[in-house]
């Protein structure tokens, strides 16, 4: 059990982590430490190339191939859908410049990193949506 | 690297490919290796221009 005193303590070291002793949630080599174990965590992180290409990087493997992404133009999130019809929001709001990269994207790879290195890849279609309807392009 | 057509339709009802590229192939792409790096780093937030941190979430289920 994590202390609200450890609690905050630990949102200051870590800045991704919300402050709030409901919805703290550590890195699981901090919880090892405390030995505590819970649900593997997976970090993401978006990089736009220099020529717009953008890659959606992960550091836990999937159990199904990802088939497609869906952004919300409106609320400016993504969703992963799997092949086996699993869905995987990402709650991460983009930000305006990232916005104006993604209102036009068509494609987008998805990145497993190891170790600082791109191990697979899935480049997979880019489809928007606004007000819950898809867009054809 | 694999093409592969998915069963199912997307939502727009075509049927987009899915394209698996293995490590030689993603090493040739333009700016990878670096993001790669940066997110390695995680913290502090890596000063990569283009790059967000998108945060931590639970992994996806590891079975169906």
């Amino acid at each position: 059990m994590v202390s609200w005193a450890d609690a905050l303590f630990l949102s200051h070291v870590h800045c991704m982590i919300p402050v709030g002793p409901a919805e703290v949630a550590l890195p699981n080599d901090l919880l090892e430490d405390k030995g505590q174990k819970q649900a593997p965590m997976m970090n993401i992180g978006l990089s736009i190339n220099a020529r717009g290409k953008v890659y959606l990087l992960h550091d836990q493997p999937f159990a199904s191939p990802p088939l497609w992404v869906i952004y919300d133009i409106h609320q400016r999130r993504m969703k992963i859908i799997f092949d086996n019809s699993q869905e995987y929001p990402i709650h991460w709001q983009a930000p305006d410049d990232a916005h104006q990269i993604l209102v036009n994207l068509k494609k987008i790879l998805i990145v497993r990193v190891l170790d600082k290195k791109p191990v697979e890849g899935f480049e997979t279609s880019f489809i928007k949506c606004s007000h819950g309807r898809y867009i054809d392009e | 690297m694999t093409i592969r057509l998915p069963s199912t339709p997307s939502p727009i009802g075509v049927k987009p490919t899915v394209v698996r590229l293995d490590p030689g192939d993603l090493t040739k792409l333009l700016g990878l290796g670096e993001a790669a790096a940066a997110f390695g780093e995680r913290y502090p937030q890596p000063d990569l221009p283009g790059y967000y941190m998108v945060g931590q979430h639970p992994a996806p289920q590891t079975s169906a």
